[in-house]
């Protein structure tokens, strides 16, 4: 009698675990734009996980209009130009300011913004929940049925995160982005453009963040409203994988988003919350720079 | 005709503090070397900062090869091609010494002739070369000072300003380094330069001209000839003999 629970937790566990990577690759995609933002422009994105909802939403408006693809495309089109707007227009004043100030700053104009874009999205498109459904539906594999959809998410989240490693390690934009965040004057004598740096830099977070969105729908279900959970998990992430490291960024989302999971599913989702806080704040005691952080 | 770089009567400084005041001075033709000597806070930095675009002065006119420079960026500053080595260096300390170099000819300028600056740097300091593969942070000083001029140099300049290049450099370092600054300025022989130095002998020996920076204020200029030949200047301002 006590065993078969046990059982049949180990059973489902494989399932359990891909949906934890699936679920924390989707949350690296927003975290990594926040830890980016961070380290070039020192700003804390409070509305970053909104840009995923800007994706979803209009893309869900789209489809039937124009099919999935397009629409999809055209909703994460729209988030990287929100990141260009939020940067050149509405973050302009925090600009105006250096150090702390502007820390501070950026961060209550970022939560303004958030309480606008969720005010707006939840109260315009209340219903409009973006869920996409691949005709094929399970795939086998070790013996186990996995949803497809889920596996179609990650493998494309895993493909843009290993994209803009390799656009961060490889190109030459990618290194003048890295050299912004690790020293702004020495990037200014090089001939850098740092407000060039950072416009590319809020396009690619909105990019990727709308991207997060697509692949929420695809995994689960996404709404108006789901925004302000993934800002709150991904700065989470954020932290843990070491507030500039965009690697430890990535390898925290793995970690938080399987934990998150199992403990969802084993104790339920308020336990799970809570679970993952305490996973946060061990990490941080131990390695208070984050995973693969460093240092200053 | 106009002299190749003019800053008149700058007045610069910080917040509410003044650093300089009314400083003018006068680079006449392309390949001279300036020497800019004076104590501890004269003001020699903030001079750099000035011509170099990082710091916006509040009066006064920087005008180079004809163009005024006051509103250009300090990034468009390199692409016209004046090239700065702060005293700070600034590198990108998790960067391999090839990325800095890279990013070092990021303008059109310097990726123009990159193949053939990076081919000079690598001459100029071999040392570089055999450490190109290692990050910009694990350098000792005198590398990362190599790796600082080698940065600037990447982005093909015309005018080179260097900020106390001689810096927590050991002495034997300081030699080394000054005996690749010889080799460049006999190859650069076009090569502008602006240097900052505290150790009066060796700014006196490497440049042709020398202002000195006093309070903000230039108290003194001329050949350095002249400097080296006034037995009252000898006295206060190289000491000993």
């Amino acid at each position: 009698m006590v065993s078969a629970p046990l059982e049949s937790i180990l059973a489902q566990l494989p399932v359990v675990v891909v949906d934890g990577i699936t679920f924390g690759l989707q949350l690296a995609l927003i975290a990594v734009g926040i830890t980016m933002i961070f380290g070039q422009a020192h700003i804390l994105n409070i509305s970053h996980g909104e840009f995923a909802v800007i994706a979803s939403v209009s893309a869900a408006l789209l489809i039937p209009s124009i099919g999935v693809v397009p629409a999809v495309l055209a909703g994460v089109a729209l988030a990287t130009v929100f990141g260009a707007f939020a940067y050149k227009v509405i973050l302009l004043p925090a600009f105006r300011m250096s150090g702390e100030q502007r820390i501070l700053l950026g961060l209550f104009i970022t939560l303004g913004l958030y309480l606008l874009l969720h005010g707006f999205f939840t109260n315009q498109f209340p219903t409009t929940y973006l869920s996409l459904r691949p005709e094929v539906q399970t795939v086998v594999f070790l013996g186990q049925p996995f949803r497809f959809s889920p596996l179609l998410a990650a493998g494309a989240s895993l493909g843009l995160l290993a994209l803009l490693a390799v656009f961060l390690k490889f190109t030459l934009m990618g290194k003048a982005i890295r050299a912004v965040s690790q020293n702004e004057l020495g990037a200014q004598i090089s001939g850098l453009s740092v407000d060039k740096m950072r416009l590319t830099t809020f396009m690619i977070g909105g990019a990727l963040a709308g991207s997060a969105g697509i692949m929420r729908g695809l995994a689960a279900t996404i709404g108006p409203e789901s925004g302000i959970e993934m800002t709150v998990l991904a700065l989470l992430i954020s932290v843990v994988g070491g507030v500039r490291s965009v690697p430890g960024t990535v390898v925290a989302g793995l970690l938080l988003g399987v934990v998150y999971m199992v403990a969802s599913f084993i104790v339920g989702t308020y336990m799970a919350v809570v679970i993952m806080l305490v996973a946060t704040i061990l990490t941080l005691l131990v390695r208070p720079q984050g995973i693969l952080g460093e240092r200053d | 005709m106009s002299a190749y770089l003019t800053i008149s009567r700058l007045n610069a400084g910080y917040g509410e503090v003044q650093v300089l005041w009314d400083v003018s001075l006068d680079v006449p033709q392309s390949g001279v070397k300036v020497g800019i000597i004076g104590p501890n806070g004269a003001g020699k930095t903030t001079l750099m900062k000035c011509v170099a675009g990082l710091l916006q002065p509040k009066s006064g006119k920087l005008v180079f090869n004809g163009r005024e420079l006051n509103r250009v960026p300090a990034d468009k500053r390199v692409e016209m091609g004046i090239a700065y080595v702060p005293a700070e260096k600034e590198l990108f300390p998790k960067m391999t010494v090839n990325e800095v170099l890279e990013l070092g000819a990021y303008t059109k300028r310097g990726r123009n002739k990159i193949d053939e600056n990076l081919e000079f740097v690598f001459h100029l300091f071999p040392r570089l070369k055999e450490r190109r593969l290692q990050k910009a942070g694990t350098l000792s000083g005198g590398e990362q000072q190599m790796l600082a001029i080698g940065r600037a140099l990447m982005s093909s300049p015309e005018l080179l300003l260097l900020d106390e290049p001689s810096t927590g450099l050991a002495p034997l370092l300081v030699k080394e380094l000054f005996k690749s600054l010889d080799k460049l300025r006999q190859v650069g022989s076009g090569l502008t330069m602006l240097l900052v130095e505290q150790r009066v002998p060796l700014a006196l020996s490497f440049c042709d001209q020398i202002y000195v920076l006093e309070g903000g204020r230039v108290v003194l200029s001329g050949q350095s000839q002249d400097f080296l030949n006034d037995p009252r200047i000898r006295a206060s301002y190289i000491g000993g003999a």
